[in-house]
Order: C-alpha cells, then structure tokens, then sequence
C-alpha cells in the first residue's frame, strides 16, 4: 500500500466518522425523529463530499473497507443483547411467539408477493424477503439466498422509517394500546429503527420490541439460507 | 483501573474475533448455507450460556460496535448507488412492497396479539403512567 492510499484510507475514515458524529447530533436535537436516521444522515453528507471532492464510491468503499470488516464482528457480538433476553424468551408463551411469527412471515412474504405481481426482478423479489430484519442479519444472508446485500440494506432501513413514523397514527386508528401488543408488532416488523421507537413508548414496549427483534432476526436468518438452497436443488 | 478497563477490552474482543473467525471457518468447511458472521453469533451465545463467567468482558467489548453499528453500514449503504435504475425502474412495486405490507402487518399483528393476549392487560397500566410522565 502506498502513502496515498494510506492518507486517503486515514482521511476517508476520519470524514466518514465526523458525517456520522454530525447526524447523531442531528438525531438528538430532533428528539429521534424517525426521518433523521443517523444513517440516512450520514449518507447525504458523506454523497455531498464525495461529489465535491470528486471520488468514485467504490474508491470511497475501498478506502473504508475497516468499517465494512467490523460489521462481521459486530453481528456476532449482537449474542449479547440476545442472551440478555433469554430469560424473557422463556416467559414470552405460546402466545407471544404466534405473534411473532405471524408478523415475522407475513411481512416479507407479501412484500415479495408484490413484488411478483408487478413482475419485478428476482433478485429484488429475493432481496424483499429480508426486509424486516436487522441490517447485519440482512446484508450477510443477502448472498446466501440470491439477493443484493445493498439493496437489502437500503430495504430494510426504508422498512424501519416507515414502520416507526406510521406506528403512532396507526395504532391509535386501531385502538391499540396495550404495551406488548405494540411491542411485538414493532420489533417484529420494523427491526431496530423501530426498537428505537418503541424505546420512546416506555419500558414494557422496548423490552418487548428488542425480543421480537432478535427472535424475527435468529430466525429469519437460520431459515431462509437452507429453504433456498433446497429450493435451488430442487 | 484503566490497565483493568483495557484488559477485559482484549478479552471480550478475542472471544468475539475468535468466534467470528471459527463461525466463518466452519460455515466454509461444512458448506453451510448460514453465514459466518451468523454462525460465530450461535457459537458466541452458546459460550455465553457455558461460560458466563466471560459474560462482562464480552459485554464491555461488545458495547461500542451494537451502539453504533449504523456507523459500519456506510460504506455499503453507500453503494446502493450501483443499482440505482433496478430500483427507479420498479419503484411503484418496492414503495407498495415496503410501505403498504409493512403499515398492515404492523396493523395486523398488533391487533393479533391484543386478541391473543386479552389475559395480559395488566401489563398495560404501567405503559400508561411511563407516558404520563
């Protein structure tokens, strides 16, 4: 590696981290506003340097390919919080994992079933099935599967936004307020983005929408591969 | 204290890595369809439920990477770029696919799981008091 790259590297990772410091700025002044992802953010300002500075995104992707390796560490590191949640997923019932289920299958299943109706392409039709579960489950079961790691990502955050911002209107149009009901439905659907705002809804619908989360995400992520490679078999 | 501080730092970071590496190995190894990162997250839980006691190390290390993971999906979110037409030439389908299943899952599930849990109500009381706050 020369000294240019190297610089670029060191820079690329600097600006990257200063972008995402300012959206988490962002997001605090806002009060979690579900639009200002830190992640949505940090893309617009980091787009706005690159076409400044006049740098392709794959050199941008290259130059920060340290951030991209962490993910795969960071996934694994997501046992944490699902082993904090042990003692809830025993107490969830057969009740509470019906609940999941139903959202954790019906959510992808008629995304895609849009999708084929509309006749879009396979792999976004394949993409589409990961849609509510976390980006790191999503991005690294994308290839398995025969999807687009990008796209998945970018599903799957859109998902997230829509489900937080919706989540208020529609459960006072449905006359929903009990605290696990909102949780589940939360976690299940909308993944982390909606965690965060089902954080903001008190502690019972938090806790809940963590567990729906990682339950939907462990799932999702250790069915789907084998079902379609037996399908691919076939 | 910060010697202390950055030695459990090592330890939950190895025991993470290490569990990362072997998750890729052995997904490799044995064609498995799951991924590794996947993998080293099922090792990682079961070592935590055998050995608990490693439980804070790897907390403590694992802490900055789940609090800003959105930090380590730039560089690919980035590249979504790449298939900008796929995604402008279908976008009346992936808006309904996201926006409308997801708003009526949401929709349905939840009131699914009022109706399941109709025995559970008394949860809802402190929800109540948490917003009146």
């Amino acid at each position: 590696m020369d000294l240019q790259t190297f610089t670029n590297m060191i820079v690329w990772l600097v600006v990257t981290v200063c972008c995402y410091g300012i959206a988490l700025a962002c997001a605090k002044k806002l009060r979690l506003n579900p639009l200002c992802h830190p992640i949505v953010v940090t893309v617009a300002l980091v787009s706005l340097l690159l076409v400044v500075s006049d740098t392709q995104v794959t050199q941008f992707q290259s130059y920060t390919y340290l951030l991209h390796w962490l993910l795969g560490p960071a996934t694994v590191a997501l046992a944490v919080p699902i082993h904090n949640q042990w003692d809830r997923v025993k107490k969830l019932g057969v009740n509470g994992w019906i609940s999941i289920a139903f959202g954790g299958v019906f959510a992808p299943v008629l995304a895609c079933f849009t999708l084929y109706i509309f006749d879009a392409p396979m792999t976004l039709q394949l993409t589409m099935m990961l849609k509510s579960v976390s980006t790191p489950f999503a991005m690294s079961t994308a290839d398995a599967i025969g999807g687009v790691g990008e796209l998945a990502a970018v599903f799957v955050i859109v998902t997230g936004i829509v489900g937080a911002i919706m989540s208020d209107s529609l459960f006072r149009l449905l006359k929903i307020s009990n605290a696990n009901a909102q949780g589940l439905a939360l976690g299940t659907v909308a993944h982390a983005i909606g965690t965060a705002k089902a954080i903001q809804k008190g502690e019972q619908v938090a806790a809940m929408a963590v567990l729906a989360m990682c339950i939907t995400g462990i799932v999702t992520v250790l069915i789907l591969p084998p079902l379609f490679s037996l399908f691919i078999a076939v | 204290m910060l010697l202390k501080k950055l030695i459990t730092g090592l330890v939950g970071a190895s025991v993470i890595l290490a569990c990362y590496w072997l998750g890729l190995f052995i997904s490799d190894i044995f064609h498995l369809a799951v991924p590794g990162a996947v993998c080293g997250l099922m090792m990682l839980l079961i070592l935590l439920f055998v050995l608990p006691s490693i439980k804070d190390s790897v907390a403590f290390a694992a802490q900055p990477l789940l609090s800003h993971m959105s930090l380590l999906f730039i560089p690919v979110v980035m590249g979504v770029g790449v298939y900008w037409t796929n995604i402008t030439d279908n976008i009346t389908s992936l808006a309904i696919a996201v926006v409308v299943t997801t708003c009526l899952v949401l929709g349905i599930q939840a009131k699914l799981t009022v109706w399941l849990m109709a025995d559970d109500e008394s949860e809802t009381p402190s929800n109540i008091d948490e917003k009146c706050q």
